[in-house]
């Protein structure tokens, strides 16, 4: 016990005296978290997180019927509705500070509305907009067309104003079309997608465990290249020891990690006016998500510094190869956009066992039980990088 | 001196994986208790090996080996007896001189007054009190020789493996690092030291064992080694140490090992 806790009281004050590594393993993710967080908020939005798209309304006709439209159009939840004058909402939309600006305004006996379009609205945007304000509006005619028929028959004297026929029966109309939107949209796995701070946290996140692969190769290698771990061999410890002593410290390195990275988005994001990380209420889940990426991170750092000859071999292969598998895991780019089979080769990747883990997690209220899949297939990883790298180690320094 | 041998080997062999010729064939030789033995040989004679397989470093392929009394191997008591100080500079640089001993001594399962105790000891005999706080990568090439020596005396070793401890340092450090070594051989410690250096096998040594091609081609007393090299023909007026490095190199042969 004394000798492991010499290893891991020298790994960590190495660690602590690398600022590269350092840097690495803690600046990197933050600042990938802050700036992807914030850059993709609004990309996140329209592909149905939880932010509303805005759309602005200037009432220029002032009358009954314009009035009963914006009603209707406000409770249409897809939308963010914000009543504006004229020139600071057109200045709005032009700036994309806003998708849409909805101008109703009276010509002749019609209302007329006018739709003007933000820059950067999508299509897809626009025509749900277009059909969201053309519901509204049909429905505000149908109603007066009914209130219309109810005076006319009422004067001619076939029944009295308080007849049982009014505008409130179109709701129980069984022919009514009734829209319903969600604030967040399926996913292809039929989950919830992620807003830009749920997706970006904890995919940085695991980014940033896998490149704990680049201190400890190093560290690794240099023992090795330095004589340090032939030192090591002749010493009355075990042949293990400077395997654990290394994966011990690392550990809780990565937990540290992960409690920091939790703690930028649950504390730090909406201080900068981005959504709060959600965390789920599984701890439990979590734990076993931590401890079993971990594990993965850490069996893919070890194989890669037995793998590798010398530190510049290891940075290369350990940072290009997290690299490429962030890329098809889903870290950089977000699974929910990717096609069909992108998203089959994602499930190669271990950074998107990791990332899918965490997103059960914190976005579908996942449990232990719900994420023991991808916290399987994690240790499994991890399990068989170590035991390869024991194996490679054997075999090549005996 | 104790004539118990603290190192005993027996037909030794040992072949690397994927290698077609052996590293060492056949090696018998014994080192007595209290002794300063030489190891002599050009690179790539076997040296290393021998010293990896008295070490435990390497498995024991052939033949036997017995190291104060124990047969050689994983034997973590026997580990805790010797050390090896090796040739690289084997510690951390980027922890102070303090550091680098305490970590060594805690692998030693040392700790509270007997580690405090251990590492002024290894500081005093190598002369490292002013330096305890400089960072190993810091230290001039004397100091990290004296410190990498120091590391090895942690745990009282009663058999300690010198591989080339005064490679690349200058005449001061290596006259400090040859009396510290004389001093524990004083003290009953047995000593197998490995250099090209011949005057320093001289100086140090009393039993030397030269080796080449993995084969040992001569183990005797320095003093009956000496008296070979004199018989030599030539150039009487050399030195001693000239005397030596020309019969060794008479062994050997001159040409170069690439």
């Amino acid at each position: 016990m004394t000798a492991l806790l010499a290893t891991i009281r020298k790994e960590l004050r190495l660690l602590l005296r690398d600022i590269h590594g350092l840097l690495l393993l803690f600046a990197m993710p933050m600042a990938f978290i802050l700036i992807m967080s914030l850059a993709l908020q609004e990309q996140f939005a329209q592909h149905g997180g939880s932010r509303k798209i805005v759309a602005l309304l200037d009432d220029q006709a002032q009358d009954d019927a314009s009035r009963r439209a914006i009603d209707l159009l406000q409770t249409r939840e897809a939308f963010a509705w914000q009543v504006r004058d004229a020139a600071t909402a057109q200045q709005a939309v032009s700036q994309d500070e806003a998708a849409f600006l909805l101008v109703l305004r009276q010509q002749g006996d019609k209302l007329q509305a006018n739709i003007l379009v933000a820059p950067a609205t999508s299509p897809q945007t626009e025509a749900i907009f277009s059909a969201t304000v053309g519901e509204a509006l049909s429905r505000q005619r149908v109603e007066a067309l009914l209130r219309d028929m109810k005076m006319k028959r009422a004067l001619a004297g076939e029944f009295s104003l308080d007849d049982d026929v009014d505008e409130d029966s179109l709701a129980a109309n069984p022919v009514s079309v009734r829209y319903s939107y969600r604030q967040q949209a399926q996913d292809s796995e039929g989950g919830v997608q992620p807003t830009s701070v749920q997706q970006s946290v904890p995919a940085w996140l695991v980014f940033a465990m896998f490149f704990s692969v680049v201190p400890l190769s190093n560290t690794f290698i240099t023992e090795r290249q330095q004589g340090t771990l032939r030192r090591l061999r002749t010493l009355p410890v075990s042949p293990l020891l400077p395997l654990i002593g290394k994966l011990l410290p690392y550990f809780v390195i990565n937990q540290i990690q992960v409690m920091l990275m939790l703690a930028v988005g649950v504390y730090l994001m909406p201080l900068l006016g981005a959504d709060r990380l959600t965390l789920g209420d599984s701890l439990a889940g979590l734990v076993v998500m931590a401890a079993s990426l971990s594990l993965a991170a850490l069996g893919y750092g070890i194989l890669i510094a037995v793998v590798a000859r010398t530190t510049d071999q290891a940075t290369t292969l350990g940072g290009v190869g997290n690299i490429l598998l962030a890329a098809i895991g889903g870290i950089m780019v977000p699974r929910f956009v990717m096609p069909d089979s992108m998203q089959r080769l994602a499930d190669l990747s271990p950074m998107a066992w990791g990332l899918e883990g965490f997103l059960d997690l914190f976005l579908r209220n996942g449990t232990v039980r719900d994420v023991l899949p991808e916290a399987g297939s994690l240790l499994l990883f991890g399990c068989v990088t170590i035991a390869l790298a024991l194996a490679l180690s054997l075999r090549r320094y005996p | 001196m104790n004539t118990t041998a603290a190192i005993s080997a027996r037909h030794v062999g040992f072949r690397y994986p994927g290698e077609a010729g052996d590293a060492l064939a056949d090696v018998s030789l014994t080192v007595a208790r209290g002794s300063c033995f030489g190891l002599l040989g050009p690179n790539g004679a076997g040296k290393s090996t021998l010293l990896a397989l008295l070490t435990g470093i390497l498995p024991l392929q052939a033949g036997s080996i017995e190291i104060l009394g124990q047969p050689v191997g994983r034997n973590r008591q026997l580990r805790a007896l010797s050390a090896l100080v090796p040739q690289d500079y084997a510690f951390y640089p980027a922890l102070t001189v303090r550091e680098n001993l305490e970590c060594f001594a805690g692998l030693y399962s040392l700790r509270g007054a007997a580690l405090r105790a251990q590492v002024d000891e290894a500081v005093t005999v190598c002369g490292l009190e002013s330096l305890l706080g400089k960072r190993a990568s810091s230290c001039s090439g004397g100091v990290r020789r004296r410190l990498n020596l120091a590391i090895g005396l942690l745990n009282k070793p009663q058999l300690l493996y010198l591989d080339e401890p005064t490679v690349g340092i200058d005449a001061q450090s290596r006259h400090f690092i040859l009396d510290s070594i004389r001093q524990l051989q004083r003290g009953g410690m047995t000593i197998v030291y490995t250099s090209h250096y011949m005057e320093e096998i001289q100086a140090i040594c009393d039993t030397l064992a030269i080796i080449d091609h993995g084969r040992l081609l001569l183990q005797d007393t320095l003093a009956n080694v000496l008296a070979q090299a004199a018989e030599m023909p030539a150039v009487p007026e050399l030195q001693n140490a000239k005397r030596l490095e020309d019969f060794y190199l008479s062994l050997t042969q001159h040409h170069l090992r690439d």
